[in-house]
Formats: C-alpha cells, structure tokens, sequence
C-alpha cells in the first residue's frame, strides 16, 4: 500500500451549494492537490454534484455547521491523507484558487504555523462589498483585536493554509459561525506564529444572499461568550 | 376546616403531576424532592397563610410574591441545567456525525462513488 503524502489537502466545507461547487471543484482540482469535501447536511444535491469529481467525499448525517464541518475535514485528511499542510478554502465560489500557493509559499518560506487570507490588506480587494459587511467585518476585527490581542486585519476569511502540526493542534469546538473567532483565539492561546497575506473575495449577488445578518453577528457573539464560560 | 374547590382541584393536580414524575424520574434523590415538594404544596394550598408569615418574617409583602420569587430563582435554575445538558447533547451528537462521516467517506469521481480504502496502521 503506498503511503500518499501530499504536500497539501484543501478542505471545503460546504453546505446548499449545489449551484455552485462543480465550478470550484473543477478549478481547485488543477492544482493537484487532493480536496476534501465536507457536505454539512445538505438537503439539495451538493453530494450529487461533488461526487462527479476526483475528490473525497465526505456527508453529516445532519447539519452542525461550517466549524463542525471544517474540524470533520481536518480529522479526516489528517488521519487518512497526511499532508504536509491543510488549506481551509470555502464552496461558494468567494475565494480564488490562485490564491492558494501564495498561501502555502508564506506557510513554507517564512516558517508560519499559520497563514491567514485577508481582503484588506494591500494586494487584497474584495469588489462589490457591501458597506454594512465591510462594517460588520471592521467591528468583529476590533472586537478579536481587544479579546485575544491579535492585530489580524480579517478576521472572518475562510481562505487559510495551516501546518499539520498546527492543525492538529486546534480543535474546533464551536460548530457554527463563531469558529472563526474560535480559531483565531487559539491561535493566540497556543502562540503559533501566524502571519496574514492578501486574498481576493469575490462578491456576486449569490454569495451576497448568504452572507451574515446582524441577527447572526449577534449569535456569534453570544456563542463566544457562553463559549468562554465553560 | 372549611376546604375550597379550588383547593381540591390544586391538590388533585398536584398528587396526578407528583405520580405521574414519580413514573418517570426513577434517581432516588429526584423522588425524596418531587415527594418534599408535592408534600410542600399541598401544605400550602391548606393553610395559604403559612406562606404570608414566612414572607413578613423575611421581608417581603405578600405570601404569593415569596412564591413567585421562589418559582422564579427556581427556573432560573432548572432553565440554566437544560442549556447545559442541551450543549452537552449537541456536543455528542457532533462526535457521532463526524465518525460517521469519517467512516463513511467516498471517492468521487468519473465512475461514480467509489469507498475509500481504510486506514492503513
């Protein structure tokens, strides 16, 4: 049996996106790297569609959310594929492909544990974003700012490269929408040395539609907290 | 003593609702406190003016305000006990969706599904 070690495993957690996974698939696969699909229960056809390519497959018996989905597909590569690193890439069509070696370049030259996507560094755009997430998204950076002391300029960019051992390290507890914060304090609780590159995130009227509502914000909030009180 | 409907009524739900627990909660320690409280409350639905003394000794108006303050701490609680056992819940049912995930992933691909091979040592 040969022992595949890749130099990289993609995670794509993905929940309803029937529409548009076959695309990012399609794209995601040229760079030779093994993919890891994670369909979160989805009630459409996301397995349907993501079983017509070359990937791993993996399906929740029922929905737990994108944080659950990505430690599933943590676990699963780190067990099955080894791979020298993991990069967390979203099934919306938002994050770009050729942002990925960037990624893995900065994990590997500059000896990072972690390397996090951000749109608003220079280099980085995000077209078409509206005004109330850009705000959104400036506050949840004040806020990670003043709750773990990390200056990341983009705090809820699902586009990463982690090492193995990195990954191997944090552990997802919050299921839904508060992992993000979640990882980001691990980080800074386990000290890895993280460093942030610009990305690109494609807005169109899609991906506008499942973006996060100040009802959810507030959600996140309320489950870092009760998080924190354990 | 001159007995009330109402009182007969309370009484009636009480011992029906402390039976019917009782059938259900089968921990020792959640008997003796259904038993102590059943037993509590149809004590105070026969002398509805204990609890006026016990309020006016502690400082407070009236005897229903003391049971409203006690129900009210008291589902503080219990509401508190839940979220936890929910959290709880929601915590295995996550480790047991995600092994299951995990065992049962598949290979897409040109031929269709495909499992994939187990894990090696």
């Amino acid at each position: 049996m040969k022992i595949h070690q890749p130099r990289a495993a993609i995670i794509v957690p993905a929940y309803n996106e029937a529409q548009k996974i076959g695309q990012v698939l399609a794209k995601l696969l040229e760079l030779d790297f093994p993919v890891v699909v994670v369909d979160d229960g989805s009630p459409d056809e996301t397995s349907a569609a993501a079983s017509q390519y070359p990937v791993h497959l993996l399906r929740h018996a029922c929905n737990l959310g994108q944080g659950a989905a990505l430690q599933t597909g943590f676990d699963f590569a780190l067990r099955r594929l080894k791979p020298a690193c993991l990069v967390t890439f979203d099934a919306d069509g938002q994050h770009e492909v050729a942002d990925i070696p960037r990624l893995i370049e900065a994990l590997n030259s500059g000896g990072y544990d972690v390397v996090l996507g951000s749109r608003f560094l220079p280099g980085g755009s995000a077209p078409h974003m509206r005004t109330r997430r850009r705000l959104m998204l400036k506050l949840a950076v004040l806020f990670t700012r003043l709750s773990t002391g990390l200056p990341i300029t983009d705090t809820h960019n699902g586009l990463r490269a982690l090492t193995a051992e990195a990954a191997g390290k944090i552990r997802i507890t919050q299921n839904r929408m508060a992992h993000a914060s979640e990882i980001l304090a691990q980080i800074a609780d386990l000290q890895l040395r993280w460093c942030e590159v610009p990305v690109t995130i494609v807005y169109s009227s899609y991906a506008t539609q499942k973006g996060q509502s100040l009802l959810e914000s507030v959600n996140i909030l309320w489950d870092i907290v009760s998080g924190k009180m354990k | 003593m001159n007995i009330e409907p109402s009182q007969i009524l309370l009484i009636g739900a009480l011992l029906v609702f402390g039976f019917y627990v009782f059938r259900v909660r089968t921990l020792l320690t959640d008997r003796i406190i259904l038993f102590l409280l059943s037993l509590g409350g149809i004590v105070l639905v026969l002398y509805p003016n204990l609890t006026m003394t016990v309020a006016n000794k502690i400082g407070i108006g009236r005897g229903t305000d003391l049971l409203l303050y006690f129900f009210i701490i008291f589902s503080l609680f219990a509401f508190a006990g839940y979220a936890a056992q929910i959290k709880n819940l929601e915590r295995k049912i996550t480790l047991l969706a995600r092994q299951d995930a995990i065992r049962n992933a598949v290979q897409g691909g040109v031929e269709g599904e495909k499992p994939t091979p187990g894990e090696e040592g």
